[in-house]
């Protein structure tokens, strides 16, 4: 479970990233956060990873306060990054081996990072080939592969659909919604209003750091998402 | 978890194209490094033999005033790893009575061609300093910069594990990357020592090349942090190795070149002028007495300076045979009052000597302090120290080592008399000495009585000395003499600093490399702990 | 258009971390080297005005003494420091700048020996170490990535996606790293000069500036060929971290290996004959001489005189025949050396600063040459001073006493006098030096356009 309690971000220079987000995103459910570009979705992410500390309020993982134990909570928390570049110079497996290792799962075998691998779509010829030589959509994948090994319950992603090609995105959302009947709970950023309409249990419109629109998957499948998207963009040119 | 991020950073670090390169550079330095030094070593034996056998010479006389023995010493072995002086100092001094122990004697060790002075070496410790400080700097620049750029960091830190853990498995990743180059380094060189046929080290030399193994990795260790703390003080790979290979060359080249330069006109290198001056008074004055003393003599005792066989040479030497009483006598006793003089006089001109190497001493200890700066210059000089090669073996050399051999030759000198002795410069028995007037006798068989005699028939004919060549006496000439046995001459034991007064010596910069150490890991571990993911 | 990217990459770079360094780095090494160099040559100057204060006292004494001794005492002629070796003391240091000459030869030469033999054998900080370590540094650092770095951040695809010729922008990158360095130079060379004038301790004359400029327009040419390297490892890798470990690489190769090594070389390649062969071969011919010599020469008082003469004579040239022989054995091993070292442009350019200042071996040979002409001019003037003497024997030989022993006034007698390589003189030294590192720079430029126009730019 994640949850964002009065959760408020300024940073140095005195921008107001988040602003008071409240949110919660229970077991079994995927939320996705739509945004303007600059519009908060990244900090909220590195808010729960702790990655930067909040102004005020809490960012919650299984109820367990990032910034106090964020070592434990770490642990209930998967990670896709938007655009990561990984090791270069390994193999997608070695890189998948290193992360697994990391996120305490020390003894998969080869055959398991091939089936993860495949499930995600990666062709066989990449699992052995060194990760420089991968496209965006390729590099995106292994970074999807790396969080589902890892087997949080709570899964992060940024934007993990940029890059990826229709059928593999398609997959991906195949992958997701299998990892919603396991029970994960997942906060997803994206750009991708349609893929977010198939997916969602719930979606958020963020602008300048506040939630602007919460919509249950019942709401917002009777309304065009993308024309409610573009109004509320709209009010931001206007407002 | 600390062992899986080391051995990731390890695997990592062999993978990329740097440690290639870099381990192509040491394959290819670090031989051609010890070829050009064995050669160099090789050239400077071969200079030592040649000295060498001259110096056999200077124990094969047969009188006391031409006893002054010549030391060489051998070419440093150890100089193949670590040069440091052992290339711009002399190597060869001879003991005279009328001068102290100086540094400005002897040979310039090998080169036969003064211009190839300017020409600059390099040795088995500054190739491995340049290539291994670049190396260690190379893999850590980019540490946590680079892996926060390729977003890796994030990756990694997104999961349960401490930074502190992160931070010491990149280290330790680090280390072994450099460890195994470091240890290759160290055993190929080991193995072109073993493999040379002139070359071979005693134990304790081995044990002081082993000792640089453990200082080097300290110094290297410095650097590795150096990359890691501005690795994880920018955010961007491309700043971090910016300011790394700056100080690399300012430690590198910059420091040392200016410590040297800076101590030079801190303090002004002694003037030799000065020195060669006040020489020269001091000899003028003993020249005076000396004169006195032989013109008072020579009224007292009129000697009449007849010499059958003869020779002189430098530093008092003479020898004679045959000669007439008076004029051995003389001699005798001329140098029982001038010898003595002019050790008195060589003590004199120490002094001033003295205050010459001390200044150059403070000069060097000044330059060697401010070189402290830098880390390389730290690593210098401590394997210049246990390779013998470095600043202190030089001075314990000339102003222990010689300093006391002059003192206990002089001292057997003194013990058995010789300068009031006749052996001091003949070795004709006393006994077998005979008046003028008898010598003319007996060698002109009879064709004149007394010396006055012959000196008048001389004058008249052109000089000619012939009519004294009729009849030999036996025993009178040079050479008709054995060798002098010199075998409780005081031998000479070249001090170097032992292997435990080095390391108490090097101790100190040592510790003051660990202490740096532990800092920069200090601040490396805050801006870690700090350090901006995103 | 050219104009244009040049502006560009300037503007880039002005800004860029690594200048900011350089210039630091820079000024600081030339204030510094400077404020050190006005102190250590007041030292220097001081002590070679004595030694050679003293050496005109003996010739004095020499000369009032008798034209025998002005013919035959050894002379010290010593080459102090000279007064533009801020830009470049030419290893001088460890050059032979003492020679040691009498009326009949000029036979020996010696390092300085008021140097400190305890002392680790060290650069000056003179202008030209700073541009050949500093300078040179900085313009790898500045070049390395040009192409490969922007490749990484995708704004060279970007840029070539326009109308301009690949040519034309490599020529950018590359005149724009130059000037981004020139720009670190001139402010340091200003401020070093500046604070030799406020000094007051030395002159700055107009062959001073002559040589600053000449210095300038070597280091301009010298930047030039590095920056061609730097721009070739550049192009060379896609990555901008692989090519900063071959620059650096590189610039090992050219800074420590190469020169290192020199002494191996000479030792390896050129050795040349070793002293005691050498005093071997002059004792001999002294023997053959001697034995070549009249029966009973040393007993016929009449002619002794002559016949003496005669033999040292004899003695002389075939010494100084052997002698010179060696002589030229060294030079030529040492000019050899140099030309292998000329491998690395640092090398090339340290040599083209000694042309520019006309010190180090250039005015090494050109004092040698010029003692040897002036030793015959003294040798005709101590003839002269002979020859007045009706008293003399006029039996001319080292060693003898067929000389006048009246004695000269010694206001007549000649004094050396140094003279700076001329202008010609500096380029002929140069030429070929010029001539390789120019073929350098054109063989790396023409490389890497090779390469660039080939250059994978996704
Ligand atoms: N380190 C920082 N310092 C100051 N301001 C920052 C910093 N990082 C982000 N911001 C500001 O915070 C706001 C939110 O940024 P954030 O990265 O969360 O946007 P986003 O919604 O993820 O945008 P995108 O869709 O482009 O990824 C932006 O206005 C940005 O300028
Ligand atoms: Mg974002």
């Amino acid at each position: 479970m994640l949850q964002a309690i009065d959760l408020t971000k300024r940073y140095e220079d005195g921008v107001l990233a988040l602003d008071f987000l409240t949110l919660t995103v229970k077991e079994g459910e995927i939320f996705c956060l739509l945004g303007a570009n600059g519009a908060g979705k990244t900090t909220t992410i590195n808010l729960f990873l702790n990655f930067i500390d909040p102004t005020s309020g809490q960012a919650l993982i299984n109820g367990i306060d990032v910034t106090k134990e964020p070592l434990k909570a770490k642990k209930y928390v998967a990670y896709v990054s938007e655009n990561v570049m990984l090791y270069g110079n390994f193999t997608a497996r070695q890189n998948l081996d290193f992360f697994a290792k990391l996120g305490g799962c020390p003894d998969l075998k080869k055959e398991d990072y091939y089936m993860y691998m495949r499930k995600v779509g990666l062709p066989e010829r990449a699992f052995e080939m060194r990760l420089k030589n991968f496209s965006k959509g390729m590099r995106q994948k292994v970074g999807i592969t790396i969080a589902i090994i890892k087997n949080a319950p709570n899964i992060l992603l940024d934007e993990p659909t940029s890059g990826l090609d229709p059928k593999a995105a398609a997959e991906f959302i195949k992958v997701l919604s299998s990892l919603r009947d396991q029970g994960k709970a997942m906060f997803m950023c994206t750009h991708d209003i349609f893929r977010a309409k198939e997916l969602a249990d719930r979606v958020g419109i963020m602008k300048e750091g506040r939630l602007v629109m919460l919509r249950t998957r019942e709401e917002f499948l009777e309304d065009d998402l993308e024309k409610v998207y573009l109004d509320y963009m709209q009010e931001a040119v206007v407002g | 978890m600390i062992l899986q991020i080391a051995i990731k950073e390890f695997y990592n670090n062999l993978l990329t194209a740097r440690f290639s390169i870099g381990f192509i550079m040491c394959l290819f330095l670090i031989p051609f490094s010890l070829v050009v030094n064995l050669k160099d070593y090789r050239e400077q034996l071969k200079g030592y033999e040649i000295e060498r056998a001259k110096t056999e010479k200077s124990y094969q006389v047969r009188v006391y005033s031409a006893l002054r023995p010549e030391i060489v010493r051998p070419p440093e072995p150890l100089s193949i790893f670590s040069k440091g002086i052992s290339g711009n100092a002399e190597n060869k001094f001879k003991i005279r009575l009328e001068t102290w122990v100086s540094t400005a004697d002897g040979y310039e060790t090998g080169r036969e061609n003064p211009l190839l002075m300017s020409l600059f070496s390099m040795d088995f410790c500054t190739i491995l300093v340049f290539v291994l400080s670049l190396f260690a700097l190379l893999f850590t620049y980019d540490a946590c910069s680079g892996e926060r750029e390729s977003g890796t960091l994030k990756l990694v830190l997104s999961n349960p594990v401490h930074r502190w853990k992160v931070l010491i498995g990149k280290l330790i990743g680090v280390c072994l990357t450099l460890l195994p180059v470091i240890m290759f380094c160290y055993l190929l060189s080991a193995l072109f020592v073993l493999l040379a046929p002139e070359v071979s080290f005693s134990a304790g030399e081995w044990l002081r090349v082993a000792l640089l193994i453990p200082v080097s990795l300290v110094f290297f260790g410095l650097f590795i942090l150096i990359g890691l703390l501005f690795s994880c003080c920018f955010r961007s790979s491309a700043a971090s190795i910016v300011l790394c290979l700056f100080v690399w060359v300012i430690s590198i080249f910059i420091i040392p070149n200016l410590a040297n330069s800076l101590a030079k006109s801190l303090v002004a290198t002694p003037s030799t002028e000065e020195l060669r001056a006040g020489n020269v008074l001091l000899i003028r004055e003993m020249g005076k007495k000396i004169n006195d003393y032989s013109q008072s003599i020579i009224k007292q005792m009129k000697p009449d300076f007849f010499y059958w066989d003869g020779k002189g040479g430098e530093d008092g030497y003479m020898e004679f045979a045959g000669a007439s009483r008076s004029t051995m006598d003389f001699r005798r006793q001329f140098n029982e009052f001038r010898e003595p003089l002019r050790i008195e006089y060589a003590e004199k001109k120490g002094v001033g000597q003295k205050e010459y190497m001390d200044q150059l001493d403070a000069q060097v200890k000044l330059a060697n302090r401010l070189a402290l700066l830098s880390p390389t210059d730290v690593f210098r000089q401590v394997s210049n120290a246990l390779c013998r090669t470095d600043y202190d073996t030089r001075h314990l050399l000339i102003s222990e080592s010689l300093q006391r051999y002059r003192d206990d030759f002089i001292g057997y000198l003194k013990g058995k008399k010789v300068f009031s002795s006749y052996e001091y410069f003949t070795r004709q028995p006393p006994g077998t000495f005979m008046d003028y007037d008898e010598i003319v006798r007996v060698r002109s068989g009879g064709q004149f009585n007394s010396a006055a005699e012959f000196i008048k028939w001389r004058k008249e004919h052109g000089g000619d000395r012939s009519p004294l060549n009729k009849v030999p006496i036996p025993g009178t000439a040079i050479t008709d003499y054995p060798l002098l046995e010199l075998t409780d001459m005081p031998t000479f034991e070249c001090q170097s600093p032992s292997i435990p007064g080095v390391l108490r010596q090097s101790m100190g910069k040592i510790a003051g490399l660990i202490g740096v150490e532990l800092v920069l890991f200090f601040l490396t571990f805050v801006c870690f702990v700090r350090y901006d993911v995103r | 258009m050219l104009f244009h990217i040049i502006l560009r990459e300037l503007r880039s770079n002005i800004l860029s971390l690594r200048m900011l360094l350089a210039l630091v780095l820079a000024l600081t090494v030339f204030g510094l080297g400077t404020l050190v160099f006005v102190a250590n040559y007041k030292i220097d100057r001081k002590e070679i005005e004595h030694s050679s204060q003293q050496e005109i006292e003996r010739m004095k004494a020499a000369a009032a003494e008798s034209v025998s001794s002005l013919a035959n005492w050894g002379f010290n002629q010593d080459f102090g420091p000279r007064s533009n070796s801020f830009i470049s003391n030419s290893r001088e240091d460890n050059l032979p700048v003492r020679f040691m000459y009498d009326s009949f030869k000029v036979d020996r030469f010696f390092v300085w020996p008021g140097r400190n033999p305890l002392s680790d054998s060290c650069q000056p900080l003179d202008w030209m170490f700073i541009v050949s370590i500093i300078i040179s540094f900085s313009v790898l650092l500045l070049a390395y990535d040009t192409v490969s770095g922007e490749k990484e951040a995708r704004t060279l695809a970007l840029s070539l996606s326009n109308p301009v010729s690949r040519g034309l922008v490599l020529f950018g990158k590359y005149v724009s790293v130059i000037l981004s360095t020139i720009l670190v130079l001139v402010p340091g060379m200003a401020l070093s000069l500046l604070i030799i004038l406020s000094s007051g301790r030395i002159a700055i004359t107009r062959g001073t500036l002559a040589e600053t400029g000449l210095f300038l327009a070597a280091a301009i040419l010298f930047v030039a060929c590095i920056t061609a390297f730097g721009i070739l490892t550049s192009v060379l890798t896609h990555r901008a971290n692989v090519s900063l470990v071959a620059a650096l690489s590189l610039w090992l190769l050219f800074v420590v290996v190469v020169p290192n090594t020199a002494l191996y070389w000479a030792q390896k390649l050129f050795p040349i004959e070793r002293m005691e062969n050498v005093m071997q071969r002059i004792n001999m011919e002294r023997e053959n001489l001697e034995k070549g010599m009249p029966e009973g020469w040393r007993k016929n008082s009449a002619s002794l005189v002559e016949n003496y003469a005669k033999l040292e004579n004899e003695f002389l040239a075939s010494e100084m025949k052997v002698r010179r022989d060696w002589y030229n054995q060294m030079f030529s091993q040492y000019e050899r050396t140099r030309l292998i070292t000329a491998l690395s442009p640092i090398a090339i350019f340290e040599y083209l600063c000694e042309a520019a200042v006309g010190g180090g071996y250039l005015r090494f040979r050109k004092n040698w040459l010029d003692m040897n002409s002036f030793q015959l001019q003294f040798l005709e003037f101590v003839k002269a001073a002979d020859a007045k003497d009706p008293e003399s024997p006029h039996a001319f030989s080292p060693n003898s006493w067929g000389i006048s022993g009246k004695p000269v006034d010694f206001s007549d007698v000649l004094i050396f006098q140094e003279k700076a390589p001329s202008i010609q003189e500096r380029f002929s030294h140069a030429g070929l030096y010029l001539l390789i590192l120019f073929f350098y720079t054109t063989a790396a430029f023409a490389l890497s356009f090779v390469l660039f126009v080939r250059y994978d730019v996704r």
